[in-house]
């Protein structure tokens, strides 16, 4: 797994710079990590969909963004991607935790767990599961020439 | 005042560099019919996003006077985004809310605005300056004086639901929405 630093630094060298989001456990040290980069410009949002929102207006005006959110929020985000994002061409990163992919988690990650690559794909949005730096400045790179949503999937906790 | 008048009213007081941006549905069909120009978003599907996404557009273009066209159901499918364009304080932001109390878009059933003043709930949220005017001398006063008042402003235009012949759909793809609007704001920033 890749550490904080190298997160955060492959984004500002791909220049997405800013970022909205909802909180999961997953994204604790991602966030605590953010105050050490000042290039990166984050706005908590109320819900998953007003983050995606967000992201997508800022977006618009030429500046790449992205989400933070957790797999559980991700019902919460689809009428965005498929009827804002998808049909106008409003590309955005979605750097979204998978909780219910490991063995033992808790019962409310369960079902959305075993879907949530497939419920991306479904939508046609490319998804990268989270291990190295690079594949970070790939997922932007085919966000920059698709203009579309790509995803980026978080299965642990990354190293502080 | 109906739909038709007080977009009329607000949208002639549009400056060539400002932005604005309408909800889905009949606001932003009777916004094409009325005045088209590069600089409006026009949202037809995601309802309820209108609001955070418009803040997107006034956090990037700091410069600019974004003004926001919500309808009373779209805001209130997503009041957290209201407590962000507040919470943003961002002076170039302008929420406007026309307040029919229904749903027009879908045949006119009632909507909660009709029970909840939502420019109460503005208030509330700390936005810098909330209004409501119901007729249209009190918005054209309203509107002379608005560009004075630091955002985030709030302004609720209470209006009649029109009966009879809908505006028709945007006449533009969405795609071509994207591109003249990202024209429109490149141009606007090299002035």
């Amino acid at each position: 797994m890749i550490t904080v630093d190298d997160f955060w630094s492959a984004l500002i060298e791909s220049n997405v710079t800013f970022f909205s989001g909802v909180p999961c456990s997953l994204l604790k040290n991602i966030l605590t990590g953010l105050s050490r980069f000042d290039a990166i410009r984050y706005v908590d949002a109320t819900r998953e969909d007003a983050a995606l929102g967000l992201a997508s207006g800022v977006s618009l005006c030429g500046i790449k963004s992205g989400i933070l959110i957790q797999n559980s929020g991700l019902g919460n985000i689809i009428n965005g991607v498929s009827s804002l994002n998808l049909i106008y061409k409003i590309p955005v990163l979605i750097i979204v935790t998978w909780r219910g992919s490991y063995k033992n988690d808790a019962p409310e990650h369960i079902i959305i767990g075993k879907v949530s690559s497939k419920l991306l794909r479904l939508f046609k949005i490319p998804v990268y599961i989270l291990e190295t730096k690079r594949q970070i400045k790939e997922a932007v790179a085919r966000m920059d020439a698709l203009k579309v949503p790509v995803a980026i999937m978080i299965k642990e906790l990354t190293t502080a | 005042m109906n739909r038709r008048q007080a977009l009329e009213e607000i949208m002639a007081f549009l400056g060539d560099g400002d932005i604005a941006l309408f909800t889905t549905g009949k606001i932003s069909r009777e916004a094409f019919r009325i005045q088209d120009r590069k600089a409006n978003f026009y949202m037809v599907g995601s309802m309820g996003l209108i609001s955070s996404f418009s803040l997107g557009v006034a956090y990037a273009c700091p410069e600019k006077q974004v003004l926001i066209f919500d309808g009373d159901g779209s805001a209130f499918m997503n009041l957290g985004s209201l407590a962000m364009v507040s919470r943003s304080k961002l002076a170039n932001i302008t929420h406007i809310i026309l307040d029919n109390g229904v749903y027009a878009s879908t045949g006119n059933q009632k909507c909660i605005s009709s029970e909840i003043d939502i420019s109460a709930l503005a208030n509330a949220l700390q936005y810098k300056w909330v209004k409501t005017v119901a007729d249209v001398e009190d918005l054209r006063i309203c509107l002379k004086y608005l560009k004075r008042k630091r955002g985030p402003r709030f302004l609720r235009v209470m209006i009649d639901t029109i009966e009879g012949v809908s505006p028709p759909r945007i006449g533009i793809s969405p795609l071509r929405i994207t591109r003249r609007f990202q024209s429109a704001i490149r141009q606007l920033s090299i002035r």
